[in-house]
Formats: C-alpha cells, sequence, structure tokens
C-alpha cells in the first residue's frame, strides 16, 4: 500500500519537473510515514550516504574534468589528434571519437567528456560538411566512454555499493572502453565512405611535432592518473585530487589559459554538479531503505529464484530493466536503487560482480543517449544550441552499436575481467 | 506492558535486527539461531527480520535507528562506540586477553555489563559480546618478530585513538582505509601491512596480497548485541521471555561458530600458503607486552583502572595461564 | 542574496580546495616523507561533505538540479503554473523536513555526546551542516517563491536544456 503511494507520489513529483533527487527523497519520507518509520533518522541516512571517503573521488574527478575542459588541456589534446589523423577518410569524426577517449581516461562523467570535446569537434565536423546531426549524435554517443574508460564515477558508485574494489572495477573498464570506441571508430570510417566526407588537408610531419609537444601535458595524463593508482601511490580518491592538481599546474603555469574568474567559474560548476549527484545518491538511499523495510527487495529476490531463472534469462531481464530505467532516470539513481536487490541474486546465479559492473555501465552509457531523459542529449543540444529532438535523431543509428558491443561483453566475460587478474 | 488479563498472552510482533557483515559469519549465523528460537517458541506470533549486508543501516546510522526504534536490535563492533565512552576501546588494548574465553568472561562479568549499560541514557542496552577473535598482523615487507621491525612501516587500521597509538609506539604509522579498498591498498603498497582476524584474513584474501603473517592476538575485535528500551520496555513478561532465550540462543551459536571459523580460517590460510606465518613464542610477545604498556597508562584515566584490572582478573582465570 | 550566494560559493570553494589539500599532504607525508596522517582521510572526507550539503542549495539556485521535462513541455502555460506551485511546495516541505530532522539529529548528538572516532570531535559539530543546507534550501525555493509570484519567472527560462558536467 505504502509502496503504491510511494510510486504514485514519484511520477506525479517527476512528471511535474520537481527535482529528481527532491522527488526522490520527499515521496520516501511520506511513505516512511505511512509506515510508522520514525523519520527523524532519515537526513543521518542521507548523511552517512554521503560521508564516505570512496565516494569523494567524485567532486575530484569532477572538477579535474572542468578544469582540463576549461583550461586549454582538451583544446591542446584535439590539436594534436587532429594534425596525426585528421587528413584520414572522416579523420574529424575519428578525431572526434579518440579525443573522446583519451578525455574519459581522465574524466570520471559523461556528460563531462560530450562537452569538453563537443563544444570544439561538432562545429568543426558541420564546417568540414559533416551532416550535422550525426555529428551530435557521434559526440552524444562518444562521449559516453567516460563513464566506462577508467576513471568512472559509476564505477566509483558501484564499488561503494558491492563493496569491491574501486581499482579493480576501474580495470575491468579497460577493454570494454576500448572495445566500444574501436566499434565507434570502425562505424565513423564506414559511414565516411558511405557519405563521402572528406578528410582534412594533411599536415606536413615537420608541422606535427609542435601541437603534439603542446598536447603532451595532457596527453601523458591519462597515464600518471591511472599509474598512480595501480603502482601504489595513492587510492582512487586520492588520484582525483592529484588530477585536480595537476590540471591546476598546468593550465595555469605551462598553457597559462586559468584565469581566476574562469577559476570562481569552475569551482561554482563542480560545486552544483557534484551537489546534484550527491543529493539524488542521498534521496535514493532513503528510497532503497524504504524498499528493503517493505521487504520489497527480497520479495524480488524471491521472486527470481522461484522462477528458477538461469544466469541467460536473467541478464536478459535485467538489461530491459536497465534500458527501460535508462530512458527516465541518472546511473547513480539507477546503479544504488537496482544493484542491492540485484546483488544477492547475481552472487546466487554464479555470474561475476565486476563482470556485471561492466554490463551495468554500458547499459547506463545507453541510457544517457536515450530519451526522454539522457543527459548527453541534454548537454550536445546545450553546446550546440540546436534542439534535443535533433539530437536524437542524431543518436539513435548508435544504438544498434551499443547492444552489439553489450552481447559481445556478456558472451565474453574476459574482456572485462581479463585486466583485474 | 500493562496489559492486565493479557500480560501472560504473546504479544504479535515484528523485531527486526540490522547488521553489516555478509551471512556466512557467525553474526548472521546468531542471528539466525536468535530468530528461528523465537519465531518457534511464539509460535509464529513474533516474527523476527534480519537484515546482514549493511542492507537496512550501515555503520554510520544504525546507532540513531536503534534509537528511535526502527530497529530492535544491532550487533555492531564495540570499538565503534568509543566516541560514545571511552571503555569500549577494551578490545584495543594490546595483549589484554589470550583467547575468546578470557574475553567473553569480561564482557559476561560486573564492569563488562557495566560498558554494556553505559549507553542506557540514550535508550540502548548491550545485551552480550558476541566475539570475533583475536586479531593478526600481515605485511609485505618483512617477518615481524621483533617491536623494531615494525619501525617505519605503514598499517591500514579500521581507527581508533588506542590503535594509533599502538602504532606510533612501535614506530610504525596507521591510516584508516575502507575495508572495501584494503585489499587493492594492500596489493598495491599504499600501506605495508594491516591487523585483522584469521577469518578476515582467510575470506577476504588478503594472504594473497601479504608475504608475511604474524600471528600475534595483540587486540581483539568483539561484536555486542544491542537492543532499545523503548522496545525491550514494551514486551510483556511472557514475550520479554521468549525474546530473552532468544538473544542467548543466538549469543551461544555466535560464540561457538566464531571459534571454530577462526580455527577453520588458519587452516586455510596455512593450506593456501600464499603467505609466510609468523607463531610468535610467549617470549617475543613478552617484548612486545612490555614495549606496549605505556599504552595502558596513557589510557588508564579515559578507560578506568577498575576496568582494566576486572579484564587482567578474566584473562588469569580464563586465559592460557591456566592451562 | 548577492551576499548569500557570494558567501555559499567562497564556503563550498574552500572546503573543497582544504579537503583536496589535505589529502594530498596526506599522501605526500604518506609517499615521500613516510608518516602517515591518520587524521586526514575524517577531515579531508568532512570538509567535502560540508561542500556538498551547501552545493544542494546552490545547485538550486543555478538551476543545476536535473529535472524532467517531458510533460512540462508539452502543456500549456495553466498547467506550467500547477508545475512550479507543486515544485515549490515539495521543495519547501522537504527543506523543512531537512531543517527539523537536521536538528533532531544535532540535538540528540549533542546530548549522547558522541566524538568521531579518529579526531575527537563531538560529532553534533559535524551534523550541523544538516540545518544549516536546510535553511540555506528553503531559502532559495522561498526566493523562487517570490520570484514566481510577483512574476519574475520567466517561465519558457525553463525550456532550456540545462546541461551539467
Ligand atoms: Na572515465
Ligand atoms: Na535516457
Amino acid at each position: 500500500m505504502a509502496t503504491v503511494v510511494l510510486l504514485l507520489l514519484l511520477f506525479v513529483f517527476l512528471f511535474l519537473r520537481v527535482p529528481v533527487a527532491i522527488s526522490l527523497g520527499a515521496s520516501s519520507i511520506v511513505a516512511l510515514l505511512l509506515v510508522d518509520f520514525s523519520v527523524n533518522t532519515v537526513i543521518q541516512k542521507m548523511f552517512s550516504g554521503i560521508n564516505s571517503t570512496t565516494l569523494m573521488a567524485i567532486p575530484g574527478f569532477v572538477l579535474a574534468g572542468l578544469l582540463m575542459a576549461k583550461g586549454g588541456i582538451s583544446k591542446y589534446l584535439i590539436d594534436c589528434i587532429r594534425v596525426w589523423i585528421g587528413h584520414t577518410k572522416g579523420g574529424l569524426s575519428v578525431v572526434t571519437v579518440v579525443t573522446c577517449m583519451i578525455f574519459a581516461a581522465i574524466s570520471g562523467s559523461s556528460p563531462a567528456t560530450a562537452a569538453a570535446i563537443g563544444a570544439i569537434m561538432i562545429p568543426m565536423m558541420v564546417n568540414a560538411g559533416y551532416d550535422k546531426k550525426y555529428a551530435m549524435g557521434l559526440v552524444a554517443s562518444a562521449g559516453t566512454l567516460g563513464i566506462l574508460i577508467p576513471p568512472s564515477i559509476p564505477l566509483i558508485l558501484y564499488g561503494a555499493v558491492s563493496e569491491e574494489s574501486t581499482g579493480k572495477l576501474f580495470s575491468a573498464g579497460i577493454l570494454p572502453g576500448l572495445l566500444l570506441g574501436g566499434v565507434l571508430i570502425v562505424y565513423a570510417i564506414f559511414i565516411a565512405y558511405r557519405k563521402n566526407y572528406g578528410g582534412l588537408e594533411k599536415v606536413p610531419m615537420s608541422e606535427r611535432w609542435q601541437p603534439t609537444i603542446k598536447a603532451f601535458w595532457g596527453l601523458i595524463m591519462p597515464v600518471l592518473i591511472l599509474g598512480s593508482i595501480y603502482t601504489g601511490v595513492v587510492t582512487p580518491t586520492e588520484a582525483s585530487f592529484l588530477a585536480v592538481l595537476y590540471s591546476i599546474i598546468v593550465s595555469v603555469f605551462i598553457y597559462r589559459e586559468l584565469t581566476w574568474d574562469k577559476f570562481t567559474k569552475i569551482m561554482s560548476e563542480s560545486v552544483n554538479t557534484t551537489a546534484m549527484i550527491f543529493l539524488i545518491i542521498a534521496s535514493a538511499l532513503v528510497f532503497g531503505m524504504f524498499l528493503t523495510t517493505e521487504q520489497v527487495p527480497q520479495a524480488f529476490a524471491a521472486w527470481v529464484s522461484d522462477s528458477e531463472f538461469n544466469k541467460w534469462t536473467f541478464l536478459i531481464i535485467v538489461n530491459i530493466l536497465f534500458f527501460i530505467l535508462g530512458m527516465f532516470l541518472e546511473p547513480t539513481a539507477i546503479i544504488l536503487i537496482t544493484l542491492p536487490i540485484l546483488l544477492p541474486i547475481i552472487q546466487a546465479l554464479d555470474i561475476n560482480v565486476i563482470h556485471f559492473a561492466i554490463i551495468m555501465v554500458v547499459n547506463m552509457e545507453l541510457g544517457m543517449i536515450t530519451p526522454p531523459v539522457g543527459l548527453n542529449l541534454f548537454v550536445v543540444s546545450g553546446i550546440v544550441k540546436d534542439k534535443v529532438e535533433n539530437v536524437i535523431k542524431g543518436v539513435v543509428p548508435f544504438f544498434g552499436l551499443f547492444i552489439f558491443v553489450l552481447i559481445l561483453i556478456m558472451l565474453f566475460p574476459e574482456i572485462s575481467l581479463f585486466l583485474t587478474r | 506492558g500493562e496489559e492486565g488479563t493479557a500480560s501472560d498472552e504473546i504479544q504479535e510482533l515484528t523485531i527486526k535486527f540490522a547488521h553489516v557483515v555478509s551471512e556466512n559469519t557467525p553474526k548472521h549465523q546468531g542471528g539466525l539461531a536468535m530468530k528461528e528460537y523465537i519465531e518457534e517458541h511464539s509460535g509464529g506470533k513474533i516474527k523476527v527480520e534480519i537484515y546482514p549486508n549493511s542492507s537496512l543501516f550501515g555503520d554510520q546510522d544504525e546507532y540513531q535507528n536503534l534509537v528511535a526504534n526502527n530497529i530492535q536490535f544491532i550487533a555492531p563492533d564495540v570499538t565503534k562506540f568509543v566516541g560514545h565512552n571511552p571503555q569500549f576501546n577494551v578490545p584495543a588494548l594490546p595483549f589484554l586477553f589470550d583467547n575468546d574465553e578470557a574475553a567473553i568472561a569480561f564482557w559476561d562479568g560486573e564492569k563488562g555489563k557495566e560498558i554494556l549499560n553505559s549507553l542506557e541514557s540514550d535508550g540502548v542496552i548491550g545485551l552480550y559480546m558476541w566475539p570475533n577473535g583475536g586479531k593478526h598482523i600481515t605485511n609485505n615487507e618483512r617477518p615481524l618478530v621483533t617491536p623494531e621491525d615494525f619501525n617505519g612501516l605503514k598499517f591500514r587500521t579500521q581507527g581508533g585513538q588506542v590503535l594509533e597509538e599502538l602504532y606510533t609506539t612501535l614506530g610504525a604509522g596507521s591510516e584508516s582505509i575502507p575495508f572495501s579498498e584494503l585489499y587493492t591498498a594492500l596489493d598495491q603498497g599504499v600501506v605495508d601491512g594491516q591487523e585483522n582476524t584469521f577469518s578476515n584474513i582467510e575470506s577476504k584474501k588478503f594472504d594473497e596480497v601479504q608475504d608475511y603473517m604474524s600471528v600475534m592476538n595483540h587486540t581483539r575485535v568483539d561484536y555486542a548485541i544491542f537492543t532499545n528500551t523503548t522496545f525491550w520496555n514494551s514486551m510483556n513478561d511472557a514475550t520479554k521471555e521468549i525474546v530473552q532465550a532468544g538473544v542467548e540462543e543466538g549469543t551461544r551459536v555466535a560464540r561457538e561458530e566464531s571459534q571454530k571459523l577462526n580455527a577453520a580460517a588458519y587452516e586455510i590460510i596455512k593450506e593456501r600458503g600464499e603467505t609466510e606465518i609468523i607463531e610468535l613464542t610467549p617470549e617475543q610477545i613478552e617484548v612486545f607486552r612490555q614495549v606496549l604498556e605505556p599504552i595502558y597508562e596513557e589510557f588508564e584515566s579515559a578507560i578506568g583502572a577498575d576496568i582494566i584490572e576486572a579484564a587482567r582478573a578474566a584473562n588469569e582465570e580464563y586465559g592460557n595461564a591456566t592451562e | 542574496m548577492k551576499v548569500l550566494s557570494k558567501i555559499e560559493n567562497i564556503f563550498t570553494a574552500v572546503f573543497l580546495l582544504a579537503g583536496t589539500g589535505i589529502s594530498l599532504y596526506s599522501v605526500f607525508m604518506r609517499y615521500v616523507v613516510g608518516s602517515s596522517q591518520s587524521w586526514a582521510t575524517e577531515i579531508f572526507t568532512m570538509l567535502f561533505v560540508w561542500a556538498i550539503f551547501i552545493g544542494f542549495s546552490t545547485a538550486l539556485r543555478d538551476d543545476s538540479h536535473i529535472v524532467i521535462d517531458v510533460v512540462y513541455d508539452r502543456v500549456g502555460p495553466g498547467m506550467k503554473k500547477v508545475c512550479e506551485i507543486v515544485t515549490l511546495i515539495v521543495g519547501t516541505a522537504f527543506s523543512a523536513f531537512f531543517i527539523w530532522a537536521g536538528m533532531d539529529m544535532v540535538l540528540t548528538a549533542y546530548a549522547q555526546g558522541i566524538r568521531t572516532i579518529d579526531v575527537g570531535v563531538p560529532i553534533w559539530i559535524t551534523y550541523l551542516i544538516m540545518p544549516i543546507a536546510g535553511v540555506l534550501l528553503l531559502i532559495r525555493f522561498i526566493e523562487k517563491a517570490y520570484r514566481f509570484f510577483t512574476n519574475k519567472v520567466d517561465l519558457e527560462k525553463g525550456d532550456e536544456a540545462e546541461w551539467q558536467q
């Protein structure tokens, strides 16, 4: 009964445009009141859910991502990749995917990746004669690599919920990220041949070194960040702060592009983004707590085990579930609401918890480009000032690619697990 | 309860027991035994729901939810309460108890009960200690045999000022790293070592990433089962009798399982052979005991000389000296 | 309101940067100097938590909280008004709850005399951020309500895709 009220209220609030985090929190509090729960402790649940050292990698990577996007690092990265491969068939689209991959290896978020690369690459592609919808779709899609290629905010969160090591989860994302990036590159080249998109003028070898040297500090950043985690100098959370320090040093002292004014804007933007994510985390925890006291996860788990689904039926059901949730919800909320329910089941079905993390994250990537709620769609529409509908038209052809990669990743667990051993 | 004539009738209740460890632990087994006993002896009138793995509340919020009577039982590591009452530091005091029996005897004794009941002003009552076992030290640098071997090493602890002081006294450093990050942190050398019970070392496979394990038994992990006064006082005699007996049955099982589990885990670690095991002799332990003695002086006023006295008396009676 | 925004921005930025600095300091001490700083984790995490709680209201101020526009974009101005009013009511209630429950936690923790495990700070001090965040949120919702009822709100502005990093 209270569960019905909760879901009803939640959807009413959501569709009346109450912020997602507040919709989740407020409807859960009402539902808890209905079952005579002393709700004064709810706020402590929110506080303790946020008060986690592991999760503090999120503000770190958000801040580092913004510093790179606005302090010159991403701009020079793009310059460098362009002089080397810009002249090939469909060169600009390949440059887009490759720079998204590199940026993804430094940033933990997909919208950050799409914004940093898209702001420069979409106008460039359009000027070179690419279809605008295609260019927008490509950036929105390649931008999602931000959460698959480590570091990754959803993987940090997954680690916090499942008590798996963030470092291991990061390793698991590398090969699937390269695979998805590779598939996008192949598709981009295929489209270039079909639509006859040319390349840029070839840059003579002698003129390639200058931009490469300029981009050096950005190029070594992934090595530095991931390297510092894997060599045991720092924990993933500390690595995110190293990334912040490094970006500040490079953009202030080397590129000299970080003004005080820019810096204060970056600070307030990263606080807002982090707070937005964490209010969803906090509210989703309360939502999950209500479901748990009402034994909803237990009932779902019992239903699954009574139905005696095998591993594959279960995975198919879960993928459909993720696809539907992904249309409406944020990865953060989806992970926090579903993972506690799913964990006991995936363990019972003998599915590797780290492998499942990657399956989940690829689903979340897809969710970021499926309407009606897809952060990457909004980002791209925001940076090029075009209608969301047009971005959606641009991303639809990419859905198939994501599903194809998802199937590969499910069929071959080693793609995810090889580097974790 | 003031139910008058109905006071000898068993009340219909749902009891929630939340904890933060997994299902294959002595704590969960104790909880299951408790559930089974209470549900059976109440003819199903009392239902017991167990929430493992922090699925309902975690370390940081289970206490206030117990106070608010959103749950009726929790069984945390007692050192989690050092911020409430420094006397809960007892399991972190070095070489205080030789074994589970001695620790149990202390917590079941007068002084132990006093500590467990010290949260009553919050509306919380501690019922029984559920042991997890003695802790041992693993590390990746060298065999730890003497206090000098600790010099310059970095250890992960679960936090707390006594443990911090312990490592400082040994010339080492300590950091609190989340338990979930510990395997990777050890593997990659963020810290050199850590301390834990055999069952934790075995189940988290820390021996895979640590070259040496010194069987020190220097400190302990002990849980206790707590309830709240709102709930406890709401039961009539007939109901309370069953619940009380259920808690005792759970306590019996949890204590028994803990010993079995640690013994089995130690065997598994030996069999795996991933780590060099150093069993310290009583003489070597004595050296550590001497070096760490100042910790007692430092924390005596906070913890209480009478408490330490009682703990030592329990160890005299039940510790290895009696064997 | 401008002064409040400035104060919020300064505090959040200082907390974030100080937290980052403390964590990096402990890395430096551990890795370069070889001495562990066991207090660092608790302190930098607390600073970040404080920044985030204040951030709830700055994110509201700057429209950074994610909303679902599907229905809103397809209804007339009357219905849009209904949406705005519901958001204001729910938001105000939510903030009030934050203040009440936050205050309750602070008072409870104060009465219980709990301290944090590593540094030994009284925990009610760290909890103070809960009612403070509630008050800040409430101020932002009241400001929104004021703008709404004095028609200073541009309903169409809501259509703009708000994107976050
Ligand atoms: Na990434
Ligand atoms: Na979506």
